[in-house]
């Protein structure tokens, strides 16, 4: 379990594990559900989904909406699987999820919600508070409850992403949250500070005051009606809600209805332990009244400090800015205004300290090129230890650095400074400067200083399984594997993985044994597979006998553990390798039995009968060892023979002498036959 | 050096003294057969002629000829020569016809051996030389038939 990673879905196996298209055009989800691609809802369309029509097939008079994910984020499966099923007033009831085969010839993830008759809230006028407490305070507290209660957050509590429960009708309903990750399509002003200054895709989970927060600013927006804040451009925005608070920056507490005043100061305020929980607005909702957060100091009369076209008055808004323009924050750090100014007028007491001493430390093993950027960081950090991970223009919460990752990859430049967060271990960094995140349990630091440093060798790692790809798995537990080999497919488990490359090697689409490093890094994450078996895959013609046999072993292994079910492809592929390694023994009666023992098994996708025909202990030292013999007694006949056909002459003139002299003994034996045949024919007369 | 030439000088001294047993038991066997019949001692000496022409054409020590011939003359001889003695010397061996039959076939029965033996001792070894080669190669055909043309040291192809 890496860091950011969120615990693994017990049920998050996705519904339909064999998805199947319909007449028409439709596609099925699980059994009971049947997508219209082609009948698209614009109105419930977002950046990184597509809304389309679906219905159940028990129930055809309902309606449902089917938002299909377009795979360049993340969705959050975790989230799904613990939100399946469950329906509460104020929250779209998520039926179902899995894989669908879209006309594209690509397998998305689908997202079955049932569908609201009002359809979306549009944020056109102002409410009034008490429809403010009915509509939106009600149904969502509600809803959190239910959300909260099974250990997820929404994280995309924003007005464009409500739904009015009726047509006609005031009584409002969160959108749906999973189909991208924590805070992604959320507008700055309605994540807390910390989350905001973060982009998108690096938000991260968090905590249910997230959703505390966002539901607050919602309700300032349909108090204003308008989104709160939109007077500003981003920067200057930000540096108010840093320099004034988030509530005050975009609505002035004296023009807030006095109704409302104290709830939206709860939930708003930018200090997390002070800011409300659901209990709290619950209570205030029954007409309690909850602590209410500090107010902030009054205001010192501070000289701005300039930086980015913008002016300053706190170490935590030049932080931002020195976030925003880093490569101006290289020569403003090298200088002596910034340090002055910070000396002098900085309201944070320790600030000056640490960013004396931020100034001075030095990664041991930093490259050149990244040393002015990491003094931008380590000075950002000292400035705004809350604040997220600011590396190079990007900025990332330490704790959302899966979905970043994966987000990132697309980009060189991101993917490279993404890549030199892992690799610094940043996140740890930031971690350990965070006073809110100093926890007592000094085994999970450890345990989560650990994890960052393997993440680090993992990154540095030249080896094809692990670099970028092993920690982008490793951190998104729920992430596909994006290897081309897997044909499209959602393969969202080695399982699913070896069924998708036993597909591909059956059909002749890959003919030769090898993985890519998606695939390399996918099952190193998912399985404990050994680097050498991966590697012998990535590289097959590389790899010695051992490695080889390795690799078939692994394949056996993923067999076994996922049922043992024939992969006739996958097979094929083993037999390719495995008749290398049979082509290594030179005893050939013993190879001839080998290749008909891997024909057979490779027929039958029996792997597991693969390895065992070519893996026998000791069987090629012998091998080896027969051969020398086998070589010298040929050299030891062939030299009889060429010795026999040279001296042939030679040994016939031997022979001659021999039988000329044993002429001699031979007569003696003549003499007596010749004496009784004279006897016996001359007496005879 | 000196035991070469020591065992060189026993066996020209064994030679030396089978050469004395040889004349004496030839003139005791001569003198006896000569008492009896002048005749029988005249026919004795030609038919012993080939032998004597062999031995005078051989080298010593080489008269596998001489020995063949002579130990066949002689083993036809005896038979006749002492027949005739035992009959009371009546019998005319010099112009027996069957007499000189018998020698004339010991002569070449004689020279046969003395001819055919090292053709027939080279003929055998020849016949034993090809089996063994044809074994070697069948053997060394088994061995490439399981180990392939590497067992002979070569790389295959």
């Amino acid at each position: 379990m890496t860091p950011e990673a969120p615990p693994a879905a017990k049920n998050a196996a996705p519904a339909a594990a064999a998805p199947a298209s319909v007449a028409g055009g439709e596609m099925a989800l699980g059994q009971h559900y049947v997508i219209q691609p082609k009948d698209v809802l614009p109105a419930f369309s977002g950046k990184a989904v597509t809304a389309c029509r679906a219905f159940d097939r028990r129930m055809p008079t309902d309606s449902f909406i089917a938002l299909v994910c377009s795979g360049e984020v993340i969705p959050r499966l975790e989230a799904m699987a613990a939100l399946r099923g469950f329906s509460r007033a104020g929250m779209l009831a998520l039926r179902d999820f899995g894989p669908i085969d879209w006309p594209d010839g690509r397998q998305r993830l689908a997202i079955i919600y049932s569908a609201l008759g009002g359809g979306r809230f549009t944020l056109s006028t102002q409410h009034q508070p008490w429809q403010i407490v009915d509509a939106l305070f009600k149904p969502a507290v509600s809803a959190l409850t239910e959300i909260h209660s099974h250990g997820a957050v929404h994280r995309a509590i924003r007005p464009d992403n409500l739904f009015l429960r009726d047509p006609g009708g005031s009584t409002l309903t969160l959108g749906p949250c999973v189909a991208t990750p924590p805070g992604f399509e959320q507008p700055d002003v309605y994540e807390p500070l910390e989350t905001a200054m973060a982009d998108p895709a690096g938000r991260g989970s968090n905590g249910p005051k997230h959703d505390m927060f966002a539901l607050g600013m919602t309700a300032v927006a349909m108090l204003l009606g308008r989104q709160p804040g939109s007077e500003y451009d981003r920067d200057e925005l930000m540096i108010r809600r840093i320099e004034m608070g988030s509530l005050a920056a975009v609505a002035p507490p004296h023009t807030l209805p006095r109704e409302l005043v104290d709830a939206l100061q709860g939930l708003t305020s930018d200090d997390e332990s002070e800011r409300w929980t659901l209990a709290d607005l619950q209570k205030w909702l029954n007409a309690g009244r909850p602590d209410q957060p500090r107010l902030p100091d009054p205001p010192r009369v501070i000289p701005p400090y300039p930086i980015g076209g913008k002016q300053v008055r706190s170490a935590r808004s030049l932080a931002y800015m020195l976030g925003r323009n880093w490569q101006e924050a290289v020569r403003q750090l090298g200088g002596d205004a910034l340090h002055r100014w910070v000396h002098d007028h900085a309201p944070e007491r320790m600030t000056p300290a640490l960013l004396d001493r931020a100034m001075v430390d030095r990664e041991p093993d930093a490259e050149a090129a990244d040393n002015d950027a990491l003094t931008v960081t380590r000075a950002i950090t000292a400035l705004d230890p809350e604040g997220p991970i600011r590396f190079r223009g990007v900025a990332v919460d330490p704790h959302a650095l899966g979905p970043f990752l994966f987000d990132a990859a697309a980009v060189p430049e991101r993917r490279a400074a993404a890549s030199a967060i892992v690799r610094y271990t940043l996140a740890q960094k930031v971690l350990e400067r965070r006073v809110s995140a100093r926890r007592p349990d000094r085994r999970r630091a450890t345990r989560q200083a650990i994890n960052y440093e393997r993440l680090r060798r993992w990154v540095l790692s030249q080896q094809p399984w692990e670099g970028y790809e092993r920690c982008l798995y490793d951190l998104n537990i729920n992430l596909p594997c994006l290897s081309p080999m897997a044909g499209g497919r959602w393969v969202a488990s080695v399982a699913e993985l070896i069924r998708a490359l036993d597909d591909a090697a059956a059909s002749g689409r890959i003919a030769e044994p090898s993985i890519d490093s998606h695939v390399a890094a996918f099952i190193a994450a998912r399985f404990d597979a050994s680097g050498d078996a991966l590697l012998t895959l990535m590289k097959p013609k590389d790899a010695d006998d051992d490695a080889t046999l390795g690799a078939i072993r692994l394949f056996a292994e993923l067999q076994q553990s996922y049922g043992g079910a024939p992969l006739p492809g996958i097979a094929l592929w083993c037999a390719k390798l495995a008749r290398r390694v049979a082509e290594g023994f030179r005893h050939r009666p013993t190879r001839q039995l080998m290749v008909e023992t891997i024909d057979r098994a490779a027929q039958a996708g029996g792997i597991a009968a693969i390895l065992k025909a070519v893996d026998s202990p000791g069987l090629k030292m012998r091998d080896s060892r027969a051969f020398g013999l086998a070589r010298s007694g040929w050299m030891r006949l062939q030299l009889e023979a060429t010795m026999i056909e040279r001296n042939k002459e030679m040994r016939r003139e031997r022979a001659w002498r021999r039988g000329r002299d044993n002429a001699a003994f031979a007569s003696g034996a003549g003499s007596l036959l010749a004496m009784f045949i004279t006897l016996f024919l001359d007496s005879a007369k | 050096m000196s035991v070469r030439i020591r065992v060189h000088h026993h066996a020209h001294q064994l030679r030396a003294s089978g050469r004395l047993i040889a004349a004496g038991v030839a003139i005791a066997l001569f003198g006896l057969i000569g008492t009896r019949s002048v005749e029988y001692l005249a026919f004795v000496a030609i038919a012993l002629g080939p032998t004597c022409a062999a031995a005078l054409l051989e080298r010593p020590g080489q008269r596998a000829a001489t020995i063949s011939m002579g130990s066949m003359t002689v083993a036809t001889l005896l038979p006749l020569v002492m027949g005739a003695i035992a009959g009371g010397a009546r019998r005319n061996l010099l112009t027996s016809l069957s007499a000189w039959t018998f020698v004339g076939g010991a002569v070449l029965g004689g020279l046969a051996i003395y001819l055919l033996l090292p053709a027939v001792t080279v003929w055998i070894d020849d016949m034993k030389s090809s089996k063994r080669l044809r074994e070697i190669r069948d053997r060394q055909a088994l061995l490439e038939r399981d180990w392939g043309a590497e067992v002979r040291g070569e790389q295959a192809k």
